[in-house]
């Protein structure tokens, strides 16, 4: 799609010589589509805990994931590998989180290693319609 | 289009009929819409809440700039100036909170994106 298409460009921005950075929208380029926001919930046993959420879709997704800093915080942090819970500079725990999907078993895996044992994460996955691979 | 009216924009070189993976645009789904972006400069240790009125917990990312001038995404734990920094984000209903997590006296830059959509 050389010479058609949708352009939108941003306020102040000729649409005829806007760059990609400069638009709103293009047709010419995949835009991020939101399949669904999942929720799951990590209760680390002894030092550590997953959950799994199934594939909502029928190949692997592109995914960002999210967990709160305390079960009920309201708190959201991304699930970055090696990501460190550290609370408020106050409440730090040493403990790592991971976030991946897993093509052997078609899940999204989360877990959390250390922490305290009996605590609960809350964690929030927003799926996304576009292939991951 | 069987199940439902609106508009879609297939990918270059497939079909509009095609499945929905395979579309550039869909009004079915949401893109993420950004609502706010910035940068902010913080001088450790310190910390920073960057307000917004959504009202929600919006999805969000954020990203550190460490010594070497690499950008990687925050939470996150590396080693700069010869120190472990714990850089940390976390977001509520009614603010991006970013905390430098070093005790070092050295300033990093922070690059935040908060979309519209929610989160919770």
């Amino acid at each position: 799609m050389s010479n058609y298409g949708i352009k939108i460009s941003k306020d102040g921005y000729d649409v005829k010589t806007a760059t990609p950075d400069q638009l709103v929208y293009s047709s010419k380029y995949s835009n991020l589509k939101i399949f669904g926001v999942y929720t799951a919930t990590v209760t680390i046993s002894g030092t550590a805990g997953f959950t799994t959420i199934a594939n909502p879709l029928g190949y692997p997704p592109l995914f960002m994931a999210y967990f709160d800093v305390s079960h009920g915080s309201g708190k959201y942090r991304e699930m970055t590998s090696p990501g460190t819970i550290y609370y408020d500079l106050v409440d730090y725990i040493p403990a790592f989180c991971l976030a991946e999907y897993n093509s052997s078993t078609d899940e999204l895996y989360f877990s959390v290693i250390g922490g305290t044992d009996g605590q609960q994460y809350d964690v929030k996955c927003v799926v996304f319609v576009d292939k991951l691979y | 289009m069987t199940e439902y009216y609106g508009v879609k924009v297939s990918k270059d070189g497939k079909d509009i009929t095609d499945i929905d993976k395979e579309m550039s645009f869909s009004s079915k789904y949401r893109n993420l819409t950004v609502y706010l972006s910035g940068t902010v400069d913080l001088t450790n240790p310190t910390t920073t809440t960057i307000a917004h009125t959504l009202g929600y917990v919006p999805i969000f990312l954020v990203w550190i700039k460490k010594s070497d001038n690499n950008y990687c995404p925050v939470p996150n734990s590396f080693s700069d100036h010869s120190v472990v920094h714990h850089p940390e984000a976390y977001m509520t209903d009614t603010g991006l909170y970013l905390n430098t997590g070093c005790d070092t006296s050295v300033t990093h830059t922070f690059k935040y994106v908060i979309f519209y959509e929610k989160l919770v």
